[in-house]
């Protein structure tokens, strides 16, 4: 079955009576299960398309299949729900709380979901372990370097066990080291089942998908 | 997310903005302070009003002169007198209690090495009709008493405060810690039976009476002005006849009974105005006199009330403030916040929890702001310190009721900011 499936999606960016068309129909889907890496060069509509696959934007046409639910049908309280149980975001900047501790930070999420706090404490130590972050479960992410940042914030993502993982260039502000050490532990998360979607610049770093979907000007090229 | 949770995480950003927070605090602690100030001071004095009422007795009429600021003698309207006072007795002898008062500041008091100013009052025997709280030691001044115009005096000591009972701050003011000469020698001299020279007459201690302590007063406010001896009326008709010019203060009448009230009244209306060309004359019952002070009072109490309101409303405006610039700081985690899965309702309870908190704990304060005012105007047992339970309640309530209010606009503009552009926002 697929996870993810989109037709004909169409988003219009409505600015001050100039419409900007970022996706001019985009037809995909993903199965269960697979590593699909998004390339295409600035501006072309990835990041759209992935605020669009993460329920955190609408599309203005076409529809869009999560896990057998219709995005377009959904309550903003609904796409909340399902962000929470069903996705984790990875994105560039790491986009943690910086004031609060690593296992903090990897807690959140599931206090959204009603998860016990002794429970959730004990998760986000297992998940920052499992990373490893063993010994630095209670510094901030300001006592982190870039690469450890990522780590706790694959940990967050995971912290609910989502089917789907959407990693905006997960890479892009990281060394070359780390950021072989993200790809490695992208690449173990989905060989444990979880679907896996990534927007990259890098070729490298597309190469390691299973498929990559190249996108340019709004559409999907081959 | 769990309440607690939520509470945690809003304790930790008002921490993380101390001095932000500390401002709308006092504000609001200061308005509950007010608040519960004036809900203390109104229940205070309404129990002791119905207290003073109930020991009084519900009859109580004062016929009193209109004031007259006019001083030059020409103009000087005939006054109350004790004739007044013969009269009423004889036409309404149904009454209970019929006591005219004349009183007379700054005579001459001797007794042994001791030279002083006293003020004295002429009564009747009738006068300990009224609600009588004192001590006696002697006995008090008899009919035949007035019939012989006889130099007798009943001397009033100072209850004071009961011993190892706090004094209330105001009460240690220098103003109100005065010892009086004359005061001070009758608690210190037992004077039972001796002579005491008022104006170059001798006068024979007959009696005692001693007040009962200021703290344990149950009166509404001490009746008379500080008198320290109570001679019969008769007696300084006699030998002050210059002082007594003035004529009565006051006539105290008693019915005894409440639905008497309206005749009486009636009747002394018509009976003074027969004896008096213009009614230069005024007749209010006690229970008016009390609902004259509590108006005065609740006037009064309205300014503090005003100022708990604006302090208040400034608290919450602060609230909304602090809350509205806690919004925009972090745009951005409300962004992630979203996106890893709060819901609307989150975001918005979230930062309507932290203005509450900061409500609640303003309102906490306020309680032991407005509690320690109460205590330094207060002393053991005064009508403020009646502690009724729900006025610390009610307190915090509309400080809570404010944090409340005063975030429920900026937590919707937090709640509202659409994930993808708050994300975006550095």
């Amino acid at each position: 079955m697929d996870t993810v499936s989109c037709a004909n999606l169409v988003k219009v960016y409505r600015d001050a009576g100039s419409d900007y068309t970022a996706l001019k129909g985009v037809t995909f889907s993903i199965a269960q299960g697979e590593f699909v890496s998004i390339m295409g060069p600035s501006g072309c509509g990835k990041s759209t398309l992935l605020n669009i696959l993460g329920l955190l934007d609408n599309t203005t046409s076409g529809s869009y299949v999560l896990d057998g639910r219709n995005a377009s049908e959904l309550s903003d309280a609904e796409r909340s729900v399902l962000r929470r149980e069903k996705i984790g975001f990875v994105f560039q900047s790491y986009n943690l709380l910086p004031r609060i501790s690593a296992q903090e930070n990897v807690c959140l999420p599931m206090s959204y979901a009603g998860v016990e706090r002794s429970e959730a404490k004990a998760r986000a130590k297992e998940l920052l372990e499992a990373v490893g972050l063993t010994h630095k479960i209670n510094k901030t992410p300001l006592q982190l370097s870039g690469g450890e940042r990522q780590r706790v914030a694959i940990a967050r993502a995971l912290s609910n066990r989502p089917s789907l993982i959407l990693a905006d260039e997960p890479t892009g502000n990281l060394d070359s080291v780390s950021s072989k050490e993200i790809m490695e532990l992208l690449l173990k998360l989905n060989s444990q089942g979880i679907t896996m979607i990534l927007v990259t610049h890098d070729p490298g770093v597309a190469a390691r998908a299973q498929r990559t979907i190249h996108i340019q000007d709004g559409v999907l090229v081959n | 997310m769990r309440i607690f949770e939520t509470a945690r995480t809003g304790f930790g950003e008002l921490w993380s903005h101390k001095t932000r927070s500390l401002l709308s605090f006092f504000a609001i602690s200061i308005g509950t302070a007010a608040f519960m100030y004036t809900f203390a001071s109104i229940s205070g004095l309404n129990r002791r009003m119905a207290n003073a009422i109930k020991l009084s007795g519900p009859g109580k009429l004062m016929v009193e002169n209109e004031r007259n600021y006019d001083s030059s003698s020409q103009n000087q309207k005939p006054q109350l007198s004790y004739d007044d006072a013969v009269a009423i007795r004889r036409d309404m002898p149904w009454l209970y209690m019929v006591s005219p008062i004349a009183a007379n500041w700054g005579r001459k008091f001797l007794h042994g090495n001791t030279y002083a100013r006293a003020s004295v009052l002429g009564i009747t025997p009738e006068w300990s009709r009224r609600d009588w709280v004192y001590k006696l030691r002697g006995r008090f001044i008899t009919d035949s008493d007035m019939t012989g115009n006889a130099r007798v005096c009943v001397l009033i000591e100072d209850g004071d405060w009961t011993p190892g009972k706090k004094k209330p701050a105001w009460a240690r003011m220098s103003m109100w810690d005065y010892a009086d000469p004359v005061s001070d020698h009758i608690k210190h001299y037992n004077m039972l039976g001796e002579n005491v020279g008022i104006d170059n007459h001798e006068y024979k201690v007959v009696g005692i009476i001693k007040q009962p302590p200021l703290d344990d007063d149950p009166r509404w406010f001490r009746m008379g002005y500080g008198e320290q001896m109570l001679i019969p009326i008769t007696t300084m008709l006699h030998f002050m006849p210059q002082q007594y010019q003035k004529g009565v203060q006051r006539i105290d009448i008693d019915t005894g009974d409440e639905k008497t009230l309206p005749l009486a009244k009636h009747q002394l209306t018509v009976l003074l105005k027969n004896r008096h060309s213009d009614e230069n004359f005024k007749i209010r019952s006690l229970s008016e006199l009390f609902q004259q002070a509590l108006a005065n009072w609740r006037k009064q109490s309205m300014t503090i009330l005003a100022i708990g309101i604006v302090a208040i409303l400034s608290g919450g405006i602060g609230i909304m403030n602090v809350t509205l610039a806690t919004v925009f700081s972090r745009i951005k985690e409300i962004g992630i916040r979203r996106a890893i899965g709060a819901t609307k309702s989150d975001i918005m309870l979230q930062f309507i929890t932290e203005a509450v908190l900061l409500g609640f704990l303003g309102g906490v304060f306020g309680i032991l702001l407005g509690y320690g005012f109460i205590q330094y105007s207060a002393a053991d047992d005064w009508e403020l310190k009646v502690f009724i339970w729900w006025v610390p309640a009610v307190s915090v309530l509309i400080a809570v009721a404010t944090g409340f209010l005063f975030s429920l606009y900026p937590a919707y503009t937090a709640a509202k900011l659409d994930p993808v552009e708050a994300l975006r926002y550095e």
